[in-house]
């Protein structure tokens, strides 16, 4: 008998995306993230579970389930 | 005499001014006061980022305007907060220069010395080229330098205060006793404390709140990057010695007998 889990094949998965739940489809890989919520990728740094993810690596790097990103940009700051 | 460039890590100013882009209303503030200021340098936070809309986003403003990008690590408390924060501003801003700050509460904004000059070996053990920035304890400033940093940044005052320099004496023997650059940083209220900055032999200075809140931001940019300017050059210039009582500059020779 299958366990829970897989009688529940994951189409979606929750993450946290800077601090706020978000339902995205499972195999969504870090760059997808960015391109989903339609941000820029010039000027911007991503970190996953508080691990720097360098941007030659977003596109191999498949989010999975619970994880927590976080992308940030430049704001003002003295 | 000139204002010499002046090296800050990999980064080369011309202009002494360092704008701190803290406290501004809008961006176009920011855009007004590099502009009347001839600023090269602007100091920028690493946030969260949020959908910009319509408007420029502060990342294309600046290189739109080809200002040098300084990242801070404002709001970290702690060493490993403040190398996460920079490693995650060489990934957004593809440089190697940090302005690292480590700050100790909120309610002073003062730095914390113990998890500074730990994240400041770590970060120069990665390649960076960390401007720290300190109290103005000239011999914390030292062990600083020891640890490889490319510039030591004491305050005049706390962050956001606007009293100047309370310690001269202080910065003055920072001056002496630390050879990288020295860049005042926090504490600015107004053109004066600049110009003191620079005639007590300071690098260059760092301004945000004396600026991004004056009522005039644009016009304030101007009046600091003129001290700066001035202070610079009368530190060259030798200034004469503090004198108990009078000493006359025209000279008795010729005087009528009245």
């Amino acid at each position: 008998m299958e366990n829970t889990t897989q009688q529940f094949a994951p189409e979606t998965m929750n993450i946290w995306v800077n601090g706020e739940p978000k339902l995205i489809s499972a195999g969504t890989s870090l760059d997808g993230l960015l391109d989903l919520l339609k941000l820029p990728k010039v000027g911007v740094a991503a970190a996953l579970d508080a691990e720097v993810v360098h941007k030659r690596m977003w596109t191999e790097t498949i989010l999975a389930e619970g994880q927590r990103v976080e992308i940030l940009t430049i704001s003002q700051g003295g | 005499m000139q204002v010499e460039p002046l090296k800050l890590g990999s980064y080369i100013i011309n202009n002494r001014l360092i704008l701190g882009t803290g406290g501004a209303m809008s961006h176009e503030t920011i855009a007004e006061s590099i502009v009347a200021s001839g600023t090269e340098l602007v100091t920028v936070a690493i946030r969260r980022i949020k959908p910009t809309g319509s408007g420029q986003s502060l990342y294309d403003m600046l290189r739109e305007l080809k200002v040098q990008i300084l990242p801070n690590t404002a709001g970290c408390f702690t060493a490993k907060e403040a190398i996460v924060t920079a490693e995650l501003a060489r990934e957004a801003l593809e440089t190697n220069v940090i302005k690292l700050e480590v700050i100790a509460d909120d309610r002073t904004l003062l730095p914390q010395p113990l998890e500074l000059i730990d994240a400041a070996e770590e970060l120069v053990s990665r390649g960076f080229f960390v401007l720290a920035y300190t109290n103005d304890d000239p011999i914390f400033g030292r062990n600083l330098q020891s640890v490889g940093v490319s510039a030591v940044m004491p305050l005049g005052a706390p962050i956001g205060t606007g009293l100047g320099i309370r310690n001269p004496h202080n910065i003055s023997l920072m001056r002496e006793i630390v050879t990288v650059p020295l860049v005042l940083d926090a504490g600015i209220g107004t053109a004066s404390d600049a110009a003191l900055a620079m005639e007590l032999g300071c690098d260059a200075v760092l301004a945000a709140t004396s600026i991004t809140r004056a009522d005039s931001p644009a016009v304030m940019a101007r009046a600091i990057s003129l001290a700066i300017e001035g202070g610079y050059l009368a530190h060259r210039a030798g200034r004469v010695p503090k004198r108990r009582l009078a000493l006359a500059s025209t000279p008795d020779e010729g005087r009528a007998d009245l």
